[in-house]
């Protein structure tokens, strides 16, 4: 989907077209469940911020200024949903008991493999950065860090990649 | 062979089936969708039945406003749609000349419109078939493309007046709740005039739209509406400044101290927390006092065109220069009135652009391109035919000459074997030569931090051991150690160098404003379908291919794999980029931190990889004539 076809439906979604939000949904499912598995560790925590980012987006859709930033906006719902069920979940248990994402749950897709291979802190940064082909500047805007937190985290995230594969070969 | 970015990109982007208590939550969330857009339209319709509302019957359907349609670059005259020479006068004007010839009542009307029903929006007072649907959505590509207008224009009803059941109809106010906008359709399937009429009505209300942006910007501040009275040359001139670099970063901070400029590391990419917090009291001085600066940031080419005092902004990488002094109020309000005026000028050049007011974005005139094709030679890009081999003695620019020998096969038994080298250009004494193919894999710097390319080790390895490997003694005295010329960092002096980013658009004949070269943009597959294109509209010497030996030490190069895999998942041919490799150029921008740029297999700029990261080596060298 061209980023022209995107804002046409973002325009049709925030007029309360719900056709065209749910194709906008669509279209960035994939994207959404990336980001959300590269936070919480499993599939049914990020149904539930799914599902709620959804709702959210339908209901604060007229509060997005800028339909450009369509991408940025929910993405940034979604984040702000998930880091809310971790401490929903922190009764339960503890954030930094959180199992590793389990390589094999559900699919052998190579990106839970990669996502696997790296420090909790990175995973998000580098699904950002190259599921949703967010640039660094525009990373750090959503995660309120700065541009270089960013290239440094992701410059680390890359190593630990190349050292994984290097040594998988 | 580590996995390219490229190659972690298609990791990534590998779509996979969602699991099923994804697929399952998501459809909850769109039952709740629905059943409130239901619970709404029932009330709807129970209001308007109990105000004795005269609407037909049946499911309404909110339409509203596409997105603002790109430039039309063409006009193609379609006769197909009404056929008869009416229609080819019609065709004459673009749907932008359309626009333009509305007169101020009848913007008023359609602002009106806009006021009336709210968020843009008016119903339908039936849902469209989903033939009609189609069809619609048709016939906006081709008015999007000028290729088909309506002939007339939608009818107005006045308030009270009954629809006829012929045409379509607007009448302000007759939708929901007795305020929204309703478009009365006849209950037979609409014409091709009839959807045009609904299609030019939507662009006529988002041409209006944007006409107002301007106006109501201007009123929503005093320092916005000192904006809006800037001159198109004004707004053209910091647009350029800070938005015509290819860099890839822009609005930085660069603070030079003893004329060294100060890398992330260092702090010297931003403002201290002192000057943060006086940054954020005079941008309210600016908003709400109407503070301005005495003077205004100077605008340099080059970061070496800093003098060290005062605001600078630099068009080649559009960061503010600092000294390194404590900034005071005054240079503060020059930053926040520049940056201010920069982004509202990108602002109204987009809407002009999107009014059909300007063609393009503007991009740097002529003359400053002339004074930059004088830093080196352009003939190289003129001499596209085909390469021959010549004799270093007697060869021209764009020959292919051989000098030096390095291992390239990948067999060392058989010795190594003669380079390749492109002449770029020449001068009375030497010639500039480019290795053809990537000949080796090395970081730019092996630690990662910032670094200059004369501070790097790359630049010395290629003077140190390759110098030595590459070519005999004879060889190394005809190589000239002659100043080179850099961006960032000051001049070096180099018998093997890297080409520049500036270097690489003179020689290959690429306008930097008008190619943007740098690698993913935020729409990943429109930035990936860019890049496949730049294959065919490139210098075909700009790609390099690694040799097996550097492929060998860990070059890498676009697979086979890869292609099919962009085929596969964006439906993007990449076979002309099988390959070819990435390799370093001399530029790294060390107050942007640990990073230098290079090419990347498919001829594009990747602005800022990590300097200790492997890339392909193209070195150049100048041998005497």
């Amino acid at each position: 989907m061209t980023q022209g076809e995107l804002e046409a439906l973002v325009i049709r979604a925030k007029a309360r077209d719900p056709e065209a939000f749910m194709k906008l949904m669509d279209s960035q499912m994939q994207v959404l469940y990336k980001i959300a598995r590269s936070i919480l560790s499993n599939d049914d925590d990020a149904a539930d911020a799914i599902q709620d980012t959804i709702l959210t987006c339908w209901e604060k859709s007229s509060a997005l200024r800028e339909n450009g930033y369509f991408k940025a906006w929910s993405t940034r719902i979604l984040i702000n949903r998930c880091y809310e069920i971790i401490r929903e979940n922190r009764n339960v248990t503890y954030v930094e008991e959180l199992p590793e994402i389990p390589v094999n749950e559900g699919s052998d897709a190579e990106w839970k493999e990669a996502l696997a291979v790296l420090e909790k802190e990175n995973r998000l940064i580098v699904t950002l950065y190259y599921v949703q082909g967010f640039r660094t500047k525009e990373i750090a805007a959503i995660l309120g860090m700065t541009d270089g937190a960013v290239r440094k985290r992701l410059a680390r995230a890359r190593e630990q990649l190349k050292r994984y594969y290097r040594e998988e070969a | 062979m580590g996995r390219s970015d490229f190659e972690i990109r298609r990791i990534f982007s590998e779509e996979e089936v969602l699991p099923e208590v994804v697929r399952r939550k998501k459809h909850e969330a769109y039952d709740t969708i629905f059943d409130q857009v239901k619970a709404q339209e029932t009330r709807k319709e129970e209001n308007a039945q109990s105000e004795g509302a005269t609407k037909r019957k049946g499911k309404m359907s909110l339409h509203r406003l596409g997105t603002l349609p790109k430039v039309a670059g063409f006009l193609i005259a379609c006769v197909l749609v009404f056929g008869g020479t009416a229609v080819a006068t019609t065709l004459l004007l673009n749907r932008y000349d359309r626009m333009k010839q509305m007169e101020q009542k009848e913007k008023d009307t359609l602002w009106g419109d806009l006021e009336q029903g709210g968020n843009l929006a008016y119903e339908l007072s039936r849902q469209l078939t989903a033939r009609e649907s189609d069809r619609l959505n048709k016939l906006r590509e081709k008015y999007k493309s000028n290729e088909a207008f309506p002939d007339g224009e939608l009818a107005r009803l006045v308030e009270g007046e009954a629809y006829s059941g012929e045409g379509v109809a607007l009448c302000r106010g007759a939708g929901t709740n007795g305020t929204e906008n309703l478009i009365y359709l006849p209950e037979r399937e609409l014409t091709d005039e009839e959807l045009l009429e609904i299609v030019e009505y939507e662009e006529k209300l988002i041409y209006v739209v944007h006409e107002n942006n301007e106006k109501r910007f201007a009123e929503s501040a005093d320092w916005a509406k000192r904006l809006t009275e800037l001159t198109d040359e004004e707004v053209d001139y910091y647009y350029l400044a800070f938005f015509s670099t290819r860099m890839g970063l822009f609005d930085g901070y660069c603070r030079v101290v003893n004329g060294v400029f100060m890398g992330s590391t260092e702090g010297g990419d931003k403002l201290s927390a002192s000057e943060n917090v006086r940054y954020q009291e005079m941008l309210r001085e600016y908003e709400e006092k109407g503070r301005i600066p005495a003077s205004e940031a100077v605008v340099i080419e080059k970061p070496e065109d800093y003098a060290g005092n005062g605001i600078a902004v630099c068009r080649y990488d559009a960061n503010f220069y600092l000294p390194a002094t404590e900034l005071t109020d005054e240079e503060l309000l020059q930053i926040i009135d520049f940056r201010k005026k920069a982004y509202y000028s990108a602002q109204r050049i987009d809407d002009d652009v999107k009014l059909g007011h300007r063609q393009a974005r503007p991009s740097l005139p002529q003359k400053e391109s002339d004074e930059l094709k004088n830093l080196s030679s352009k003939k190289f890009s003129e001499t596209t035919g085909e390469t021959k081999l010549s004799d270093l003695n007697n060869a021209a620019i764009g020959d292919l000459v051989e000098f030096g020998s390095y291992e390239q096969d990948g067999d060392c038994a058989n010795g190594s074997e003669k380079i390749r080298w492109y002449v770029l250009d020449e001068t009375q004494d030497c010639y500039v030569l480019l290795a053809e193919r990537i000949l080796d894999d090395k970081a730019f710097n092996e630690e990662l931090k910032t670094v200059s390319w004369a501070d790097s080790d790359l630049r010395g390895w290629l003077n140190g051991e390759f110098l030595k490997t590459a070519f005999s003694a004879g060889e190394q005295s005809r190589i000239v150690a002659d100043e080179v010329r850099n961006e960032y960092g000051g001049d070096t002096k180099d018998k093997v160098y890297l080409l520049s980013d500036r270097e690489i658009c003179e020689y290959f004949g690429i306008d930097p404003q008008a190619v943007d070269l740098t690698v993913f943009g935020t729409d990943v597959k429109a930035s990936l379908k860019r890049q496949a294109e730049l294959l065919d509209e490139l210098d075909p010497r700009l790609f390099a291919k690694p040799t097996e030996e550097a492929l060998k030490r860990g070059a890498e190069s676009f697979e086979q794999a890869s292609v099919d895999a962009y085929l596969k998942f964006d439906k993007i041919d990449f076979s002309k980029a099988l390959g070819n490799g990435s390799w370093w150029h001399r530029s790294a921008s060390p107050q942007q931190g640990p990073f230098a740029n290079a090419t990347v297999s498919s001829g594009l700029v990747n602005a800022g990889q990590y300097v200790n990261d492997a890339y392909g080596i193209r070195p150049v060298i100048r041998v005497r004539k």
